[in-house]
């Protein structure tokens, strides 16, 4: 079993919740790259979504 | 509050790519981490988009500039770390769709160029990444089984894992 000693040594990305970064979700940062794909996705046929394995 | 995703594991030892830690928030639509290199430490902003179709969203990705509060996708920072930076975006994919598994996402470049270093990002990991994603590629309004090599005007990834 791995300890908090050895984070730094390996190569698992930890994903930390920083709550300072929820004030970035109250708002789109890149609005046209939202509406470039909004466009590009406008009338674009999805593939059929396949089960998971 | 720290989450190690375990079903990163078998992904990032075939990887083989180092990566950078990532930051979240709260509901996983927007990542934050720290590219470092020669130029020095430049923070960078992965962001989930909610597309006007059901169940897609948009990955935008740039340099962030904490004082405006802006992204800027056509940065170039030439801060000899594309390939740790491209693993690390991918690493925001398998999270993201770890917490929206319903969702697909949707990738394209700000330019033609961009567009194609995403192309090049994916080939770079497919045969890790199609063992957990569906990949598509977009050739106008349709999307397609993911080759590599071919030119593609967007890309879609569902999950499997």
């Amino acid at each position: 079993m791995k300890t908090v000693n050895d984070i730094p040594n390996q190569n698992i990305p930890l994903v930390a919740i920083d709550k300072s970064l929820d004030k970035l979700s109250d708002r789109v940062h890149f609005k046209e790259k939202l509406e470039r794909a909004n466009e590009a996705l406008a009338n674009a046929k999805l593939p059929v979504r396949k089960e998971f394995k | 509050m720290t989450y190690r995703f375990v079903f990163l594991r078998n992904l990032l030892e075939e990887m083989k790519t180092e990566k950078y830690h990532l930051k979240a928030a709260s509901d996983f639509t927007r990542f934050e981490f720290i590219s470092e290199g020669p130029k020095g430490t430049i923070r960078k902003l992965i962001e989930f988009q909610k597309t006007t179709r059901s169940n897609v969203y948009n990955i935008a990705f740039g340099d962030y500039d904490p004082l405006t509060q802006e992204i800027d996708d056509l940065a170039i920072s030439n801060n000899g770390d594309t390939e740790k930076i491209l693993a690390t975006v991918v690493a925001s994919i398998y999270v993201f769709l770890h917490k929206n598994p319903d969702a697909y996402v949707y990738a394209t470049g700000s330019t033609k160029s961009r567009t194609r270093l995403y192309r090049i990002g994916i080939t770079r990991f497919y045969n890790e990444m199609r063992k957990d994603f569906y990949l598509y590629g977009q050739l106008g309004d349709d999307f397609v089984d993911f080759e590599i090599g071919v030119d593609y005007d967007g890309f879609l990834a569902q999950r499997k894992f």
